[in-house]
């Protein structure tokens, strides 16, 4: 429904293969171009191999690399930076989005519309 | 007095020979009598002339005296050795005494003269002082036993000048009868030894009143040594016997409080840290008696204690709180730990402050010592609980913060998984089957942490139960072992065991979950494709079941905290939940009466056991 060479793209780093399931087809469905990576690590080696995404959502409890160590070398890293929602199931999402350095953030569980509501906020209506 | 031991009383023969009154002859002894003290004198004829004189004048009694008398004597003897002539013996006595007394009155003459130029001299200077200073003076001549006191004297002794005789019995007549002894012999002491003399003794008036005196004196002689005249003053020292006696008492009033003060007592002079004082009470928290912890040290008597502080570090002499109080008059409180010669161990809480005169300088230091040893022992005991109770506190924050992640996973993904259905349906798009089962696998996920949230708070809360039945453990493991070889074909799973069933009585739903918990475990902490090995042995009391794997193993500490709650050995990709399950394991064996536990070194695998009673009795609930 969309035109592709508008498309954006976005990159969703999620362990947990369900939710990462979900926000893939959700966000596809949207009309998003949506890359995935299953921790932080797989999420650097995407951003080294490819163009900074329009916006990334990351979880933060995850093997591997999680939430806080991939934001740190993020943010070391690139200088030139895509916004950040970090996806928590803590009780106190916002602290540990603020922790992360983040630019929005989104407490486990939350809703589709949420999501997009978060995306309009950062990309504008898609 | 003894008449007739010899040399006492040729010693007593050092007086004038004037003063011998009358004499008898007694089987060849001759007694006299002497006037200033009216007493015996007795001197024997077999003495010989020479020896005589010598031991006479030796005395003090002058060489007049012993010549006379020893002469008289020896020529009765020469003459009439036999007894029975006595009037030659009387003519020698007689000439003789006359002799002397000639020669003595002449001396007397002389002493007179002289004494009246001293008299003049000093007993004015007596009289100004003894005004001035509100004492008695008194003066007594010795020859003509002739007594002056001036009216201070008189009121000392109770006396008016009508009733004063103006001889030396007078001031005999005044003395306390208990002190009357004593006096006399000091008195004589200075008459026929010392020249100066002072005596404390007590008059009592005629009224009834008791004071007590002071006497100082002085004794004149002649050229030949002979006391010709006394004199010297008397003071009132009643009140300052009383203000001694009231000090003492105060004294001995205040030792008696700080002896027997509960609190341990310990004082040392300044500047030197010296101990001065140390009561029972501090001795008995250093341990030991007076003698082993005090004595015979010289410069500070602490060295015989051990101090050390809380950490155990020695403190030295030079350091402890009383030194420093003496020394900087620093006033601290702290507590020390006394090690007695037992090797027994004492804490006391010291407070300590120097104590300075009314200009400000240090005269000592005091330090108080209450022994805390039981106190301490119980604030260490509640602190370590207090930790105990914290870190339980802490690990269930953490365990919160864990169970909140677990929970909210499953629900993430089964809400998102729903929506994404719900939008497709409303785009009119097929029921997709796969994210249907999807949703129910999450749920089931939510539904097992929710079944071990709920069994950990029965067990927590102690109302777990168990529903007893006769089961076949062997079956029970058996069964359990073939359901996990099909749902991971690629792990080999072997079970060894003794033919024939094990027959107990347990709860078999809950054994098979803790059966299947370590199988579960053994599974997901070791390589794949590695062999896990389970054993069923019987033993006379018990049945063990033990699950063996090739794994990373654990360390001690991993060992330990592998049973309770809200603690996961190690964090592992394929691991999720909430690491109950060992817990809940603990909780249904130690139900059933048995015990849980574990054999791991890192590297070396791990073997996770149980052990079962046989006895057919058992709880119902847990504690």
């Amino acid at each position: 429904m969309n035109n592709p060479k508008t498309k954006k793209n976005l990159l969703v780093i999620e362990d947990e293969a369900d939710i990462l399931f979900s926000l893939k087809s959700y966000l596809e469905s949207e009309g998003y171009e949506v890359a995935t990576a299953e921790n932080g690590k797989e999420g650097l080696t995407f951003l080294d191999e490819h163009p900074m995404p329009a916006l990334i959502l990351l979880d933060m409890k995850m093997p591997v690399m999680n939430g806080w160590e991939f934001s740190e070398a993020y943010r070391r890293k690139f200088s030139l930076r895509a916004p950040v929602i970090v996806m928590t199931a803590a009780a106190d999402a916002e602290a540990r989005a603020r922790e992360a350095q983040a630019n929005g953030w989104l407490g486990k569980p939350f809703s589709l519309d949420e999501i997009n509501s978060q995306l309009q906020k950062f990309l504008g209506a898609q | 007095m003894d008449h007739l031991n010899l040399i006492p009383q040729l010693a007593r023969a050092r007086h004038p020979v004037s003063q011998i009154l009358w004499g008898v002859v007694v089987s060849g002894i001759i007694i006299a009598i002497e006037s200033v003290f009216w007493r015996w004198l007795a001197v024997s004829p077999y003495v010989p002339m020479p020896l005589g004189i010598i031991i006479t004048s030796f005395f003090g009694g002058g060489l007049w005296a012993g010549f006379t008398a020893t002469f008289i004597l020896s020529f009765y003897g020469l003459i009439f050795p036999g007894s029975g002539h006595w009037f030659p013996s009387l003519i020698f006595f007689i000439t003789g005494v006359l002799g002397t007394l000639l020669v003595d009155l002449a001396q007397n003459k002389i002493r007179e003269l002289a004494g009246k130029e001293i008299r003049a001299e000093e007993a004015e200077r007596l009289k100004f002082a003894a005004a001035a200073a509100n004492i008695g003076i008194w003066e007594w001549d010795i020859p003509k036993d002739t007594l002056t006191w001036d009216d201070q004297m008189l009121t000392f002794y109770g006396l008016d000048r009508a009733s004063f005789t103006g001889h030396v019995d007078s001031w005999r007549k005044g003395i306390h009868p208990e002190d009357s002894a004593y006096s006399n012999q000091i008195l004589e002491e200075a008459l026929y030894g010392k020249t100066k003399f002072e005596l404390e003794f007590r008059v009592l008036n005629p009224s009834g009143q008791i004071k007590v005196l002071k006497a100082n004196g002085y004794v004149m002689r002649d050229e030949k040594g002979s006391p010709i005249k006394m004199f010297g003053l008397n003071r009132d020292i009643t009140g300052e016997k009383e203000n001694l006696k009231k000090m003492e008492e105060l004294k001995a009033y205040f030792e008696a409080a700080l002896v027997q003060s509960p609190a341990g007592v310990v004082i040392g002079d300044a500047p030197t840290g010296l101990l001065r004082f140390v009561n029972p009470a501090a001795l008995n928290i250093a341990g030991g008696d007076e003698e082993t912890l005090v004595k015979g040290v010289d410069i500070n008597r602490y060295a015989r204690w051990r101090i050390t502080d809380m950490d155990g570090v020695p403190i030295a002499n030079e350091d402890l709180p009383l030194a420093q109080a003496i020394r900087s008059g620093e006033t601290s409180s702290t507590n020390l730990i006394f090690i007695r010669p037992t090797g027994e161990k004492r804490v006391a809480y010291s407070q300590t402050a120097p104590v300075r005169r009314s200009d400000g300088s240090i005269i000592s230091g005091v330090t108080v010592f209450v022994d805390i040893t039981e106190q301490h022992k119980l604030m260490e005991e509640l602190s370590s609980a207090r930790e105990v109770a914290e870190s339980a506190m802490r690990a269930k924050a953490t365990f919160l913060d864990i169970a909140a992640h677990e929970l909210r996973t499953p629900v993430t993904a089964a809400s998102l998984l729903t929506q994404l259905t719900q939008r497709q349906l409303e785009k009119g798009e097929a029921l997709d089957k796969n994210i249907i089962q999807r949703i129910r696998v999450q749920l089931d996920r939510l539904s097992r942490l929710v079944v071990d949230l709920l069994e950990v708070s029965k067990l927590d809360r102690g109302v777990l139960e168990l529903r007893y039945e006769p089961t076949d453990l062997r079956t029970l493991v058996s069964d359990c072992s073939s359901t996990f070889q099909i749902q991971f074909p690629d792990r080999q799973i072997t079970l060894h065991s003794s033919n024939g069933s094990i027959e107990l009585m347990l709860d078999p739903i809950r054994i098979y979950e803790v059966v299947s918990n370590l199988i579960d475990n053994a599974i997901k902490y070791s390589p794949e494709g590695s062999p896990i090995e389970l054993v069923l042995e019987t033993g006379p009391e018990s049945v063990r079941f033990l699950v063996r794997d090739h794994g990373p193993g654990l360390t001690e500490e991993g060992q330990r905290k592998l049973f309770s709650a809200f603690e996961r050995g190690t964090t592992h990709e394929k691991t999720s939940g909430l690491g109950l399950g060992l817990f809940i394991c603990r909780g249904i064996i130690a139900l059933h009466d048995g015990t849980i536990g574990v054999h791991s070194a890192p590297g070396k695998g791990s073997t996770f056991y149980f052990d079962l009673p046989k006895k057919k009795e058992f709880k119902k609930t847990g504690s």
